[in-house]
This record gives C-alpha cells, structure tokens and sequence, in this order.
C-alpha cells in the first residue's frame, strides 16, 4: 500500500477553488463563467456528485477544457462499511475518470440513513468513537485500493455531535490508520468548537497538519430554535469569525496542503470576489521562489 | 453498542419529536432494548433537547419525497382527513421506526403505514387500499430493477427443459385490483394537474375539489403486470390466465412443477406453457 508521503508528493498543487453541485449554473454560480471573468481568482473546480444525478454539462464543459477538478462524493457513508458497495465504487470511479480528477474526497459520516435510496439523504457527523473511526479507516483503503485515487475524508457540519472524541482526535485517528490525508472544513470544526463551547482552535495543537491537502471555507449563519442557539452552515458569503481564525493558524502549518475550495456556489458572484481575493492571498496557486539575497 | 446502533437512534430522534419526549423523559425504558453503555446514554442526554428540532422542515422535505412515490394515494387521503398531521404521523409510527432500525426502505415502510390506516379505519375511502397497493408495488418494481439491474432477455432457446426454473425478472410483478383502480388514478392524476397550474387556488373556497371518484367495484378484478418502461415502471392489463401463472412465478419455480399446478384442465395446461413460452421471450420470465 503507498504510504501518505508517497501519495501526497505527486499530487497537484491546485490552489483556490469553487465548488458546485449538478445543474447549479441554473441556480448560482457557473464555474466556466466565473473562471472566463475571474481566471486569477479560481483555479479549480470542485464538483459535488452522486451516481442519482452523475455530471452535469458544466463540470464536462470544465473539464474539456482541460482544468482540474476534484471529485466531492454525496452519497456514501464512510462510517458503514455495508455502505461501500462494488456499484458505488465502480461508478464513481468511472464519473471521477470522466472529468479527470485530481482526488475524491467527501464529508465523512453519513449522506443518507440506511439504504440509498431517495427520502433517505441527511448529513450526519459519525458518532465520535474509535470503532467508527476505524471503519471510516477501511473504507478510505477500500476506495483508495479499488479507484486508484486519493481519497480525503471531510469533518461533517451538524448540530448534534455524539462520541467521546474531538472531532481532531477522531479524524487524526482515521488518517493514522488509513495512512491517508485529510480535508479540514474550516467552517465545520467552528460549528463543532461552538456545540462543545470550546476556542476555535482547540486540539488544533494536537493535530497533525500535514495530513490536511485540502480546506474548505464556507459563510455560517448564527440561528436559534427555541432560545437554542447554534451555527448554521449556510454557505452564506461572509465567513464567521472563527472560521478565518482556524484558516489563519492552520494554513501555515499544513505542509502538504494543495487547495483551498470557498464553498459560495448559491451565491452571487460579486458577492464573493472579496473572499476568493483574501484567500488567493493566503494561498497563492504558484510557489513563487524568492532568490535570497547576494552575500 | 455499536456507533450503527446510536446513529439509528439519532435518526429516530431527529425526525419525532414525541420519541424525543420519550427518550428524556424515561430513558431506560425507552433505550431499554438498544443496549446503550451508561456513558452513551449520559451523553445522549446531555444534548439540549431543542437541538433535535433544529430543522423544522426535515419532516415537511422528506414527506415530498414520499407523496412523489404514492401521490394518488396520499391525495386521497389528504381530501378525506384535510390533515397534513395524518401523513406527518408516520414519522412517529413504528413502520417509520422499525425501518430505521432494520435499514429497511423508508418508501415501503411508508406503504404500510398507508394500508395500515385503512385497517385502523383512519381514512375510509374505499379506492384507498388498492391504490396504495398499486403505487407500492410500482415502489417495489423500482427499488429491485435500481437493486439488481435490468434483465436482458437473450434468444429464447427452441427448446426448454421442464427442469429449468423460472422467475419474474427483476422489476417485474402482478397483483390483481378491483376494477376501477386505473380509472381512480386518472381521475387523482387529473385533480393535480389541474391544481398544477396555481397550487395557491387550493386556498380557495372556490377550488377545484378531489371528488367524483369511480366506485370501488370489488365484485370485477383487473390484472396488472409492472415492468421496466422507457420512463420508469410501466403497467400492462393481463388476462386472468396469464395472471395466474405468472403470479407463481413470483417466487423461483420449476416449470415441471408450475405447469403440473395448472393440469387440472388439459386447455389450460397447454394455455400455460404458452404463457411460459410468451412471457420467457419478452423478458418478462427468466429461466435462473
């Protein structure tokens, strides 16, 4: 089995991007428009898919013309390992080939309870042990194994976590046993700090970093039900406080990170050119070498 | 326990409130039989119990998807009740339940809540019954052809060993209804297009109205087969013969042994290797 180091040497670095979901030129934001008016502000495109609805014309319109994409998957549960079947595998390697991605990744838990199946959808976080941890684990070597693909497994929003693990310690957990890297969603590990009243940073010092190839940045609404307060991941424009926070400590610490996707796609797009800007800034597409100065 | 185990039980909270009440209000005998660790049910009810109603149109979404399955159905039983609490009640009915905890299909479960109301005498109309049977057996059709994929039927073989054993192919079934069910449907498809067209007018004292159903006629039968269409399951009328053979062969069958049920009558023995032969050539049949 290739080992984490292996596998995150030879992928690409692809900078800031912009998510999407089928058909949501119609809706929002069409990645080809933004990247024709934008093309220094977006670098890739990353698409959100399951095999119900499969691609859509732009993410093939993208595709074709030969920028990169990543791969986001919306219908498995890592944590249920009867979830992981040989049609899942099989097809979405086949769709993830079709746009030539870069890597597979998704948040980690569960897209939908019990059979996938239509009225069955709902996120839910995994239930924060070491049991599921472990499961996740196997299945990120399964789908690794089987599609040939990197495979990064995303912190869930919710508000309802169960499990005697911070989220940090449960996802450190999945990729030490997976020997695989993983993606930090910035705006849920705030969501999560906030349900436990915990800093946005907490376990962050403990948290292997290097691990982290891709972040996700995405605008949380502050909401309530019945004097109950928690954050809502809206993807609203403007992310909270807390969210850039954990962005800010986290960027310069993840030596392996390769992408920074702004989760903004319903929104419209002059709304969000001031925060591709900021994180172009943070995390430029190119490595610019410095030559140091003449002694 | 295991984290499969808490997850269904976060799934069942999520969607009734009045299992949430339960849960908090007698936890040990309402966990009883999930076999949770002191620590899991501690920190089940730590969580502040106005967080399981964040979402308060998690119910009112995932009922669009069920009403799309069995809308002639649940359409006639909204005209009756005049209650969206009737249907919302199946989030707390044990079908709701029993499918979370056996990762069963919600739409099926759904099904049998529907016929489940008839016999409790919740909704009385008399098309009801037959109607969700015939949505649910579509449900069915569709979940084993997305389950098992179509069945591509190759040449027929001149000759068929009496020993082979058949089957309905996948996403094929028959059932038998009382006669006016096709028309009833019409009739439902008709009222929704209609309310289609400005779905504010049901505000309406003027509205059209859901009324002038056929008549449940239970003394005359008609037969239905269900099959993969161009556009998801279609139905076709059978006759009674064909119907009766088919309807054995819902189950894996020795042809030897389904024709022998059918000797009684030399006609209709031969009638049913016909059928056999019929059905085995259009794809409807399978020799497993």
């Amino acid at each position: 089995m290739a080992t984490f180091s292996w596998k995150v040497e030879r992928l690409p670095r692809l900078g800031v991007g912009l998510s999407g979901e089928f058909d949501i030129a119609a809706k929002g934001i069409d990645a080809c428009w933004m990247k024709e008016r934008y093309p220094e502000l977006i670098h890739f495109y990353e698409y959100g898919a399951d095999l119900e609805r499969g691609l859509d014309d732009g993410v093939r319109r993208w595709a074709a013309a030969g920028l990169p994409v990543t791969y986001h998957f919306l219908d498995i549960n890592l944590e249920e390992r009867v979830d992981l079947d040989h049609h899942w595998l099989t097809q979405t390697k086949e769709l993830a080939a079709e746009i030539n991605a870069s890597w597979l990744c998704g948040d980690a838990g569960r897209w939908h309870f019990g059979l996938r199946e239509r009225g069955h959808g709902m996120l839910m976080p995994p239930i924060l042990c070491r049991e599921s941890a472990l499961e996740t684990a196997e299945s990120i070597v399964r789908i690794e194994s089987e599609t040939g693909m990197v495979c990064l497994p995303e912190n869930p929003p919710a508000v309802i976590y169960l499990g005697d693990l911070h989220i940090l310690d449960y996802f450190a957990l999945v990729a030490e046993q997976a020997d695989c890297g993983v993606l930090l969603d910035c705006a849920h590990l705030a969501i999560f700090q906030q349900t436990r009243n915990l800093p946005p940073l907490a376990a962050l010092d403990n948290f292997p970093l290097d691990r982290v190839v891709e972040m996700h940045v995405a605008g949380g609404a502050h909401a309530e039900v019945d004097g109950y307060a928690y954050i809502e991941d809206s993807h609203s424009p403007e992310p909270l406080p807390a969210t850039w926070e954990i962005l800010e400590y986290a960027v310069p610490r993840a030596k392996n990170l390769k992408a920074i996707v702004f989760e903004c796609e319903r929104n419209a797009p002059e709304e969000t050119l001031e925060i591709f800007a900021r994180l172009n800034s943070i995390f430029p597409a190119k490595v610019e070498l410095k030559a140091e100065s003449a002694q | 326990m295991s984290h499969h185990t808490l997850q269904k039980l976060v799934v069942r909270m999520l969607f009734d409130e009045e299992f949430v009440e339960e849960v908090y209000a007698a936890p040990d005998r309402t966990l009883a039989r999930l076999d949770l660790t002191e620590a899991e049910q501690r920190q089940l009810l730590s969580i502040d119990r106005r967080a399981w109603r964040h979402d308060t149109l998690r119910r009112r979404r995932t009922l669009r998807t069920l009403v799309e399955e069995f809308k002639v159905s649940t359409t006639i039983i909204l005209a009756e009740t005049r209650s969206l609490a009737s249907l919302e009640g199946f989030f707390s009915s044990q079908f709701f339940h029993r499918s979370v905890q056996e990762r069963a299909s919600m739409g099926l479960a759904f099904a049998e809540f529907l016929l489940d109301g008839c016999r409790q005498g919740m909704w009385k109309a008399p098309q009801i019954p037959d109607v969700v049977r015939l949505e649910a057996a579509i449900a069915e059709c569709r979940r084993t052809l997305a389950r098992e994929g179509n069945y591509e039927a190759g040449e027929t073989p001149a000759t068929i060993s009496d020993r082979a054993r058949v089957k309905l192919a996948p996403g094929y079934d028959v059932a038998g209804f009382q006669a006016n069910v096709i028309e009833t449907i019409q009739r439902v498809e008709q009222y929704l297009f209609e309310l289609s067209l400005m779905p504010a007018m049901a505000l309406c004292d003027d509205a059209p109205r859901l009324s002038g159903l056929p008549e449940a006629d239970q003394q005359k039968k008609v037969y239905l087969l269900f099959g993969p269409g161009a556009a998801g399951i279609s139905i076709t009328n059978l006759e009674k013969s064909d119907f009766l053979v088919l309807y054995e062969t819902k189950r894996e069958v020795e042809i030897k042994s389904l024709l022998s049920r059918f000797e009684t009558a030399r006609v209709r023995a031969r009638r049913a290797q016909d059928i056999i032969a019929e059905w085995l050539e259009n794809g409807a049949l399978m020799i497993v």
